[in-house]
């Protein structure tokens, strides 16, 4: 095939580009003889190089206009050419455009060898990035799915944790009050041993004067008692010399006994010496009686020293024993001081213990606090993520269903195998039962069809069949079962419109009310016109789990 | 009653006299005296005193009267009286039966009763 | 101007007045020799309770009787000085000295010899009212052993 090549081009513009060369040459001489000529020289060799010139001239544009007729000719069966290879090239693209590699690759035949080659190699290129991407958006789908399955899982369990959290929050919290509780409490303590630490201080002092008192009561006790055992002494002296005036009286009283005895005994002569004998044993009776009167004052006297030394002595041994009883009080209040030191060591550590246990709880709580949002983030981070992974199970699913919006020579094409099945069902037509047969068939190997129909040309429905494992249900709904306004859906007009199967946007089934589409492929008889059209809805979610 | 020539002894803390002239043997018994009269009784003693002449003796009395031992008479040896025994009669915790012949009985020798 | 009638002068009889346990008893003042404080007494043994013991006065033997147990007295407390009054016992003229131990040699008292109401024979010869307190008297001729004889020289019977 003649071409129009760049040579071509570049013959043509060299031309140009002589011709303008040997034009100004001419233009050259000329202007030089007109100088020459000005100047009155001999002119004759401007003359003669402007001869040349022109000669030269006219000669070039003889042989540049005999090559341009001939470059014209064969421009004109090029462009004849050319027009063919667009025609074709329109013709490939255009199958191309409907994503119809098979097609596409069968039109390319009608190409240049070279262009074909270089569809071709683009068509199979193509087509493996179409089926990587079917494969990959598969594998995609099937990612987002693992990892909506994930992230609802991670969302789930980061709900949980959140809740978890939450309710540790809440115990440490609760903790945290009860430290705080605790911490005033042994505040409290505190003070309070502090105080009874003051007071045994107070009392310790109080009962160290009262130890002093006591003991100085009971030197004065002791002194008492001294000077009342040196009362009794004189006491008893006193009644030794009482007891020998007693003895004294009365020998005296029997010494006038014995005297009025005599005096008895001497009759007359004795009267007077017994009067005598009656003084003095009134004398001694009054001694005696004096005496008596003595002792029974010295008796009370003696009394009152004997109760006052009891009581001294009682004095002296309760003091003895409240002194006993206060150095034991002593003790004791050392032993308390001491035991109250210790517990107000005891009780400020407690308070300290529990005021450090009191802000490590509410650190724990602030920390808790910000776990609890890190969790929460988290978790909408994850709800986030879910929603990613929602979106990218879409992605993948569109991909897919861009994918396979290629008719691929595969057997994981949709177009593909529902154009077989089409072709199948072509077949069979005439025999309606034959189709239905054939529709359960492909229903039953599929796995992830709700739906299989046959429409004819005219928009009469001539067979369906429901698969209920993945419809849900088996009963057809009466608008699919009577096939009412066939005509007016999508993938009906598309298919009649294209002449080529069609994938429809993802809808929702009115059998099992989840995301499908339709495939849906012309019925074509040998002269390539449409009798009829093959109607497949795919359940998404089983197809995508294929 | 003049006086009278007396063996004075001591039993139970009293001094007790009894005529010489009854008295035919004075002999150790134990630790105390067996001294042996004329009549049927002996005398046991803590210990002998001695003789003593001229003692002054006279009746007993009241003593007879309230001691219910028969008693020969009062005297006084020194500033201690004594009862003078009757050696035919003598007071029964002073008798020693003759029966008891040892002469070596140790502890307190009881009065005996007849 | 009226003549101070005369009235007669009854008989009193001068007794020495003693404490014999609980009891108040008199004892005839002639028959009385000395009281005595403390007289050391031996006692006899086998005596009855009457008959305290023997004791020694101007070197003769002196028998002391518990006056309190002759006339039947409740026995009183201690007496703080024990004395003992030596009285002719027995016979007038005839009798022997003995000591009659006392609580307690109160005076000399006389009482008329109508006050005393009799007794009977024995010791307790009567009993008189002296002052408001009911005494005994005593009689000491009914006291005395059998009749020894002289008396002893150092005393005269009252």
């Amino acid at each position: 095939m003649a071409t129009i090549d760049r040579p071509t081009t570049e013959r043509v513009d060299a031309a140009r580009v002589g011709a303008g060369v040997v034009l100004g040459l001419a233009l050259a001489g000329l202007l030089l003889l007109l100088a020459a000529n000005a100047r009155g020289g001999p002119i004759w060799p401007f003359g003669l190089y402007l001869v040349v010139a022109m000669a030269g001239l006219a000669l070039y544009l003889g042989l540049a206009h005999r090559d341009h007729r001939r470059r014209t000719a064969e421009l004109a069966d090029a462009r004849a050419e050319r027009r063919g290879i667009d025609a074709a090239l329109l013709a490939v693209l255009d199958e191309l455009r409907a994503g119809d590699l098979v097609a596409s690759k069968a039109r390319a035949k009608d190409l240049p060898p070279a262009l074909q080659d270089a569809f071709t190699n683009a068509a199979d290129a193509i087509n493996g990035l179409a089926q990587q991407i079917q494969t990959s958006s598969i594998e995609v789908a099937a990612a987002a799915n693992s990892v909506n399955q994930i992230a609802s899982e991670l969302a789930s369990g980061s709900s949980e944790q959140a809740a978890s959290v939450v309710e540790i929050t809440a115990a440490m919290e609760e903790l945290a009050r009860t430290a705080a509780q605790i911490a005033d409490n042994a505040g409290s303590q505190a003070e309070l041993t502090a105080r009874a630490e003051a007071s045994g201080n107070a009392g310790s002092e109080a009962v160290d004067e009262a130890v002093q008192g006591v003991e100085e009561v009971k030197k004065r006790i002791s002194g008492i008692a001294t000077r009342a055992d040196t009362l009794g002494t004189r006491s008893k002296e006193i009644y030794r010399v009482l007891d020998l005036i007693t003895d004294i009286a009365q020998e005296t009283h029997i010494l006038s006994l014995n005297a009025a005895i005599e005096a008895a005994a001497a009759g007359d002569h004795g009267r007077r010496f017994s009067v005598v004998a009656e003084e003095v044993r009134r004398l001694a009776q009054r001694s005696q009686e004096s005496v008596e009167s003595v002792r029974n004052l010295l008796d009370e006297f003696t009394g009152s020293i004997r109760a006052t030394v009891v009581a001294t002595e009682e004095g002296s041994k309760e003091a003895a024993r409240v002194l006993e009883r206060a150095r034991a009080a002593a003790s004791a209040i050392d032993e308390l001081r001491s035991a109250s030191g210790d517990t107000a060591r005891v009780a400020r550590e407690i308070s300290l213990a529990t005021q450090q246990q009191n802000a490590a709880s509410d650190e724990v709580v602030l920390t808790l606090k910000e776990v609890s949002q890190v969790v929460q983030r988290m978790a909408d981070s994850l709800k986030q993520f879910s929603s990613t992974a929602d979106q990218l199970n879409e992605l993948g699913l569109a991909i897919q269903l861009v994918a396979q919006s290629f008719h691929l020579d595969s057997p994981h094409s949709l177009k593909r195998e529902v154009g077989r099945w089409a072709g199948e069902v072509r077949r069979r037509l005439g025999s309606w039962e034959a189709i239905e047969s054939l529709l359960h068939e492909v229903l039953g190997d599929s796995g992830y069809m709700e739906l299989a129909y046959v429409i004819d040309a005219g928009g009469t429905q001539l067979a369906i069949a429901i698969n209920p494992p993945v419809a849900g249900t088996d009963q057809i709904p009466a608008p699919l079962r009577t096939g009412e306004g066939l005509t007016d859906r999508p993938w009906y007009r598309g298919v009649m419109r294209e002449g080529r199967t069609i994938i429809t946007p993802v809808y929702e089934s009115l059998l099992s009310g989840e995301p499908c589409f339709t495939v849906a492929a012309p019925i074509k008889e040998d002269a390539g016109r449409i009798v009829g059209v093959l109607g497949l809805d795919i359940n998404v979610d089983s197809w995508t789990k294929i | 009653m003049s006086g009278e020539r007396l063996l004075l002894l001591r039993r139970g803390g009293g001094l007790w006299g009894v005529a010489q002239a009854a008295v035919r043997e004075v002999a150790r018994r134990g630790r105390g005296y067996r001294v042996r009269l004329a009549g049927e009784h002996d005398l046991m003693a803590d210990d002998v005193v001695g003789v003593v002449a001229d003692v002054p003796v006279r009746p007993a009395g009241v003593v007879s009267r309230y001691w219910g031992e028969p008693a020969g008479g009062l005297a006084v040896h020194g500033a201690t009286p004594l009862v003078v025994v009757d050696p035919e009669r003598p007071p029964r915790f002073l008798r020693l039966p003759r029966s008891d012949e040892t002469e070596t009985s140790d502890g307190d020798d009881r009065p005996t009763d007849d | 101007m009226r003549a101070v009638p005369e009235f007669p002068i009854l008989p009193t009889v001068r007794y020495l007045l003693v404490q014999a346990g609980e009891d108040l008893c008199v004892l005839p003042l002639p028959r009385v020799r000395r009281i005595v404080r403390n007289l050391p007494v031996t006692p006899l043994p086998g005596t009855s309770p009457e008959l305290k013991g023997l004791a020694e006065f101007g070197g003769e033997p002196l028998p002391v009787l518990d006056l309190a147990r002759l006339v039947g007295a409740a026995p009183g407390a201690a007496p703080p000085h024990p004395l003992t009054v030596l009285s002719w016992a027995g016979a007038e003229g005839a009798g022997e000295l003995v000591g009659l131990a006392v609580d307690a040699v109160i005076e000399v008292v006389e009482l008329a010899a109508e006050a005393v109401v009799a007794a009977g024979d024995g010791i307790v010869q009567g009993e008189a009212t002296l002052g408001e307190r009911p005494v005994r008297v005593i009689a000491l001729s009914a006291l005395g052993g059998p009749p020894a004889g002289a008396r002893a020289a150092a005393g005269r019977p009252g």
